[in-house]
């Protein structure tokens, strides 16, 4: 197991070393060097002359641009492994780390609860699907699981938001908070971010659950041919016991290990989905960040995101090898 | 010559009549015709300049003169749409076939030869798995220009990964079959069996993943046109959604420049993977023969 956690580890960095290194020779197999690619676009972004000034000279003491490429690029991965990204260009003082910090908060908060309720809800429906193959229920589970990978996330966000905040305004049209209105307490501030995050995540959950029911519905019609399940039935348990104590248990393996797996994707789910409703979270800086062509912002988001895909997809390993004794055996 | 064209016909026909077993498969190959005829000829069928605006008629609901409505500058959506799925296909098409050239490639030699080269190449193969494509994708495109050429490119540069491994696991399997022995006997070449022998073998799972690689081609391409990172000459389904938005579509009521340009892209992301499904009936030769 160690070995195995050791050896994972060392992989991981040498990933994301080179994923630093992509980031890192971008821009200079670019004509001119970086800091000229930054101030021209610093000059159609920000129309300070001033500011161009201070951007450069933060640029420049950050990559050490008078010195060669080999000392440069040694400032930037110690640099990076400090927790310092570089300053950004459209919010010029504050740091890209910083920005990333304050605008995690608003992505947790609609991250963390769809993909909860897309997991109790794949666990509960895939189930039951599995349970009578063929009925109705198991063959809309089958067909929406298979087509929703072909609909766009920002789509189906865009007619969430038009259905259920324009024709029908049960949500708000976007935001996190309602603007000007000062919270007097904790409580009033909660329902308020609540009622905002609600149809995010709502329709993040949507967008990703059918395609979870069908893993667990597979998954359950595995199990389900195991010699265990009959000998459940020949014991005379009931068919609630065997579906859920004894073949769903099994069956959710992959769905566990898939809550960290599928976190990257979720991320780069809410680049759109935080674009459509106008929620302030990582995923609308990202969407920022590219409209004003903020470099250092993207680059530190990139990182950013390359590392949480990184240590989730390392977790889910080590998940499934925790809860799974077979894979274990299977290694030693 | 003519019996050469016949033999080839009778082939067609024959394979064909098994790919016709599926309706899924059927059903794919109409939508990807009808999307090509409608690309193919769109100067003929759009009814109006997709870029002509008609600043009198701002978010015309659907009727008699704009079929699907106009969007905010009074651009015709319908017009829109049908040059737009030239671009959905020449992206979808060129980005999986780069994608699928990539990935064969490193399949057949990694597989082919084992060993030390095999060890480099699935390292690499891992990394491009696991780093996040499309934030990836959204880097390169912003730093190298969003043309149309860049974007087809990236995606399909992106995109091989998972090829390589299933290339590469069948030609695991291929190359312990005898008639690779009796050619290593008779003195072929590596490249010669590579390319004459293993390559013709796994033709059909290349095409079809080829086909399936397209649905994630028109996807990626639709979302980095939605976030902005398409070429402004081009118009594009991800684009005429985005722009939308960005316009107030929303809150004047105007449904249509989102609706329908959204359908049109899950319509052909569907078409092509159900083709894909069908055409996974030819390449596996076990399905064919209970047939």
């Amino acid at each position: 197991m160690w070995r195995f956690i050791v050896k994972r580890l060392i992989q991981l960095f040498f990933v994301f070393i080179i994923a630093l290194t992509v980031i890192f020779i971008i821009p200079r197999l670019l004509p001119g060097n970086p800091a000229q690619f930054y101030i021209t676009q610093v000059g159609t972004t920000v129309p300070m002359s001033e500011y161009a000034v201070q951007v450069r000279e933060e640029i420049m003491k950050r990559y050490g641009l008078t010195k060669s490429y080999a000392e440069q690029f040694v400032l930037y991965l110690i640099n990076t492994f400090q927790g310092y990204l570089g300053v950004s260009m459209t919010y010029f003082p504050r740091t890209v780390v910083e920005l990333i910090l304050s605008r995690l908060p608003w992505t947790l908060a609609i991250m963390i609860p769809a993909r909860i309720l897309t997991f109790l809800l794949g666990y509960f429906i895939g189930t039951i699907a599995a349970w009578k193959p063929g009925r109705k229920l198991d063959v809309v589970i089958q067909f929406a699981g298979l087509s929703t990978i072909a609909f766009p996330i920002f789509w189906v966000g865009a007619l969430m938001l038009m259905v259920f905040s324009y024709y029908i305004p049960i949500f708000p049209r976007g935001g996190s908070l309602t603007p000007g209105v000062v919270h007097k307490d904790i409580w009033s501030f909660l329902v308020d971010a609540t009622y905002h995050a609600a149809l995010p995540i709502i329709t993040l959950t949507i967008f990703s659950f059918f395609g979870e029911a069908l893993i667990m519905r597979n998954n359950m019609l595995m199990v389900l041919r195991e010699d265990y399940i009959l000998t459940a039935f020949a014991k005379g348990l009931s068919e609630r016991t065997v579906m859920f104590k004894h073949a769903a248990r099994n069956a959710l393996l992959p769905l566990v290990t898939g809550l960290f797996a599928g976190l990257g994707y979720l991320i780069v789910g809410s680049i759109f989905i935080e674009t459509i409703f106008a929620y302030p979270g990582v995923g609308y800086l990202f969407n920022q960040a590219i409209l004003l062509r903020d470099y250092p912002l993207v680059q530190g988001l990139f990182i950013l995101i390359t590392a949480i895909t990184l240590i989730s997809n390392f977790i889910a390993d080590l998940l499934y090898r925790l809860l799974d004794p077979r894979v274990r055996l299977f290694e030693d | 010559m003519s019996s050469i064209i016949k033999r080839a016909l009778k082939k067609f026909v024959k394979y064909f009549r098994i790919f016709s077993a599926s309706k899924v498969g059927i059903a794919g190959l109409i939508i990807i015709i009808v999307f090509l005829i409608l690309a193919l000829g769109a100067s003929i069928i759009a009814p109006y300049d997709p870029k002509a605006t008609y600043v009198s008629r701002p978010f015309t609901p659907p009727g008699f003169k704009h079929l699907l409505g106009t969007d905010e500058a009074g651009r015709d959506v319908l017009s829109q749409i049908i040059y737009g799925s030239q671009v959905a296909l020449i992206v979808g098409f060129s980005a999986a076939a780069v994608s699928t050239a990539i990935g064969t490639l490193i399949g057949l030699i990694s597989g082919y030869y084992g060993g030390a080269i095999d060890t480099v190449l699935m390292r690499i193969t891992d990394i491009f798995l696991i780093i996040p494509m499309l934030p990836l994708a959204i880097l390169l495109a912003l730093f190298f220009g969003p043309s149309l050429l860049n974007i087809i490119v990236l995606i399909g540069f992106l995109g091989w990964p998972g090829l390589a491994r299933q290339i590469r696991a069948q030609v695991l399997s291929l190359k312990e079959l005898p008639f690779v022995e009796a050619l290593h006997a008779l003195g072929a070449s590596s490249r010669r069996i590579i390319f004459f022998h293993l390559l013709p073998n796994i033709s059909g799972l290349i095409f079809a993943s080829m086909i399936g690689g397209s649905v994630g081609a028109i996807l990626a391409e639709s979302g980095l046109a939605f976030l902005g990172l398409s070429d402004p000459r081009i118009i594009s389904w991800g684009r005429i959604v985005a722009r939308a938005i960005g316009s107030g579509a929303l809150v004047r009521g105007a449904w249509w420049p989102l609706v329908f340009p959204g359908l049109c892209i899950a319509l052909l992301a569907c078409g092509f993977s159900f083709f894909s499904h069908g055409l996974m009936l030819l390449v596996s030769p076990f399905l064919r023969e209970r047939r």
